[in-house]
Parts: C-alpha cells; sequence; structure tokens
C-alpha cells in the first residue's frame, strides 16, 4: 500500500466508523466549500449538508468497503478515491452502494471532505 | 438541467460515443497529468493510458447511462462527475459499471479528464 493509499483507507476508516456510530458528527469532515450528493440530490455547504444528516432516518447502520481506488486529486495533497461496498439498515436488506470523494487540505494540517457523490447500485 | 450538469452530459456523451466507435481515439480526453484506474489497477499519464486502451480486447461495445450527478470539482471550472450505467462488450451479458471522473481546464478553452476511475458492479 503506498503513502496515498494509507491516507485514504485511515479517512475512510474514520468517516465510516462515525456515520456507523454517531452520524451528526459526520459534519466534521466537512467546510463550506463541501458539495455532497446522495442518491441524486445535492447539498452545498454546512447548513444543507447538516439537514441532510438529520433527515437519515436509520436507528443503525453498517457499512462493509469491498475495494478502494485512490489518485491524487487536482490540487497538491488531495485525493480523489472511489468506493465500493454494502451497507444495511436496521436490520434491512444489504445494498451495494458506490461513492466517490475528493479530499483537500483543510489549512490547518487535516483535510475535508471537498466533493462526496453516494449512490445505491440496484 | 443546470450549466454545470449541461457541460458534464455533453463531456459524457463524447467520451462514451469515442469509446464505443473509436476506442484508441480517447487519447484525446487525457493528458501527462491523468490518472486512469480500470479495475483497480492505476494508469498515469499517456504513455501508460495509451498501453491500456491499446489491450482493450473488445470488437464491438455498448455503454447505456443510467445516472449522473455533477458537481463544481477543486479547480475553477473543473466539474466532479459521478456515472452510473451498463455496457456490453462483444455478445456478452450486460455488466453494471460506476465510474468517476475529475474534469480540469486544458488551458486551451477545452477540458480534459484528470482523474478517472471505472469499476464493474457485480
Amino acid at each position: 500500500m503506498n503513502p496515498a493509499q494509507s491516507i485514504a483507507q485511515q479517512f475512510l476508516q474514520q468517516y465510516y466508523q462515525t456515520l456507523m456510530t454517531n452520524k451528526m458528527a459526520l459534519i466534521q469532515f466537512y467546510t463550506d466549500a463541501s458539495i455532497m450528493t446522495y442518491g441524486g440530490e445535492q447539498y452545498n455547504g454546512l447548513k444543507a449538508i447538516n439537514e441532510k444528516l438529520e433527515s437519515l432516518a436509520f436507528q443503525q447502520i453498517v457499512y462493509k468497503v469491498d475495494d478502494m481506488d485512490v489518485q491524487p486529486g487536482a490540487v497538491q495533497n488531495s485525493l480523489f478515491l472511489f468506493v465500493t461496498g454494502t451497507l444495511q439498515m436496521d436490520g434491512s436488506d444489504t445494498f451495494k452502494f458506490s461513492q466517490s470523494f475528493q479530499i483537500l487540505p483543510n489549512g490547518q494540517g487535516g483535510l475535508y471532505v471537498h466533493n462526496d457523490i453516494f449512490r445505491l447500485v440496484y
């Protein structure tokens, strides 16, 4: 695993772990420059993303990442990620998903999610 | 459809049309700064991407796009695009795929593919 893959894997572990244990805290990965698209609906900036997180209606969710692809992003120290996996909400069936991210330096030594597109795959 | 979606749709039409009619012509969408990942294998720059295109062994391929999500990319006038659809090679069955792109200005009034990640979804 090269350094970019290592950083990406660490980021994804934190991201999905947060989503599974405390979904509202996922907001820490975003800034007002962030854009999230979930099932075709787009949310720009912290307020819209926070409202979307509040609206997610599951009690329990389990994510399993099957594959991860990592490339250098458009700016220095950014990463372009592509994830495929499965998720299960509240004991329902398991669904396949694909999710693509671009993570950028946040100016404070960390990374934030600039782009986030999620789709279930039927 | 907003302007970003319109540009993205036009780009995708050109991209997939080229792939369906003249796969080696796809190289026009890439530069030496480009990264392409296909089924988990990464190819950086024109030489590697050209070799990958040469290695694609189908005689005929048909792409059908089901959904497209578009966001502003990390740089001005860049786009972050997520596509789901299906493809069929020669007389094989249809397969679902997901593909994520980031397209950037090429300095000559057009756009090039900086990031391209493709995966079949089983």
